[in-house]
């Protein structure tokens, strides 16, 4: 008894966490594939609405919205308000969810659906170094930050930097979350 | 006057954290280091969120920074008021139904600034960029001021004689 009046006034975060992460890990991984297509395929349109510059402008709010997200889920979804601690912690793992997932997206997409995306992807970088008109050194330096697709490099590379960066991110967003829609004041 | 320091615990995180990401954000040229032309660890690190154009970031030490100018207004701001926070709390009185609608607002500021650029309504620079993208990450910073440092009002009482 005692026992469910505790979890009444704690309600589990985890659904606001999956929400939070997955609409993020979604919209990011749709931006990041357009964005990888629209590089390979693009010749410069000479449009002056230039969708991938509003892509790039666009990802560093996207990226960080899912501890927004997931407090403000969290918060109204149970009427509740909770320190920004707390907050923090969600947006912290709606993060660490956000890239989980789309890094499963992106391997489905480039193993399953588009196998020659990565390679493609992977081409143009190399032929877009060779036009720099790099030296040898600087050329080998600037392909060991590029790594192979389909390596293990590759995957760590992004989904380890992605989690330590959106998790940082989004810790902040779900402090800041919790402080906009779970705070006790006003 | 006095300021109380609360959850302390996870102000210097907070710290630690945006100073680190705003120095990661400065790119090579603040670690003396190459940037190739935009292939550094630094710039890895930020690929996931910020376009990185060269044309539209800061440069140091003759290096492309590995955030554009409106993401180093955003974490430059955020950090340095997060840095300042102890001092705010003390001199200033966060009012935060302001600080939230003013968030709004460079927000909005943020997203026409965006759009009348992208149809050459407007042109925007590399200043103007960064300094909307500080008015937002400073408000942000400017919310939390009072979850950290708060004052503290004394209230004298008088017995009546």
């Amino acid at each position: 008894m005692e026992h469910e009046t505790m979890e009444n006034e704690n309600p589990s975060y985890w659904t606001s966490v999956l929400i939070g992460g997955l609409i993020v890990g979604i919209v990011m991984t749709v931006m990041s594939l357009a964005s990888q297509y629209m590089t390979i395929g693009g010749e410069p349109t000479g449009s002056s609405f230039n969708l991938t510059q509003i892509i790039g402008i666009l990802s560093c709010f996207v990226g960080a919205i899912g501890g927004v997200i997931a407090t403000r889920h969290y918060a109204k979804e149970y009427d509740i308000t909770f320190p920004i601690g707390k907050g923090a912690l969600i947006g912290l793992f709606a993060g660490i969810v956000a890239v989980l997932f789309s890094t499963i997206i992106g391997l489905i997409w480039t193993y399953i659906i588009d196998p020659e995306l990565n390679q493609a992807f992977y081409d143009w970088q190399i032929a877009n170094l060779e036009a720099q008109n790099m030296t040898d050194d600087q050329m080998d330096f600037a392909m060991g930050l590029i790594p192979k697709p389909g390596s293990t490099s590759a995957l760590v590379w992004s989904a380890g930097i992605g989690l330590v960066v959106m998790g940082a991110l989004n810790a902040i967003s779900g402090l800041i979350g919790a402080k906009i829609f779970a705070s006790e004041e006003d | 006057m006095e300021v109380k320091a609360q959850q302390l615990r996870l102000y210097i995180p907070l710290l630690i954290t945006s100073l680190i990401l705003l120095m990661i954000g400065l790119g090579p040229g603040l670690f003396h280091q190459s940037a190739l032309a935009g292939y550094s660890w630094q710039h890895k690190i930020f690929d996931l969120l910020c376009h990185q154009d060269p044309f539209r970031s800061y440069s140091l030490n003759g290096e492309s920074m590995a955030i554009c100018s409106r993401c180093l207004g955003i974490y430059g701001s955020f950090a340095l008021l997060v840095l300042l926070m102890p001092l705010i709390g003390r001199f200033f009185t966060v009012i935060n139904h302001i600080i939230l609608k003013l968030i709004v607002v460079a927000i909005v500021l943020n997203l026409v600034d965006v759009l009348l650029n992208a149809l050459d309504i407007w042109t925007n620079t590399l200043h103007s960029r960064f300094l909307l993208g500080a008015l937002f990450g400073g408000f942000l910073a400017l919310l939390l001021t009072n979850e950290f440092f708060s004052k503290i009002v004394k209230i004298e009482e008088s017995h009546g004689t």
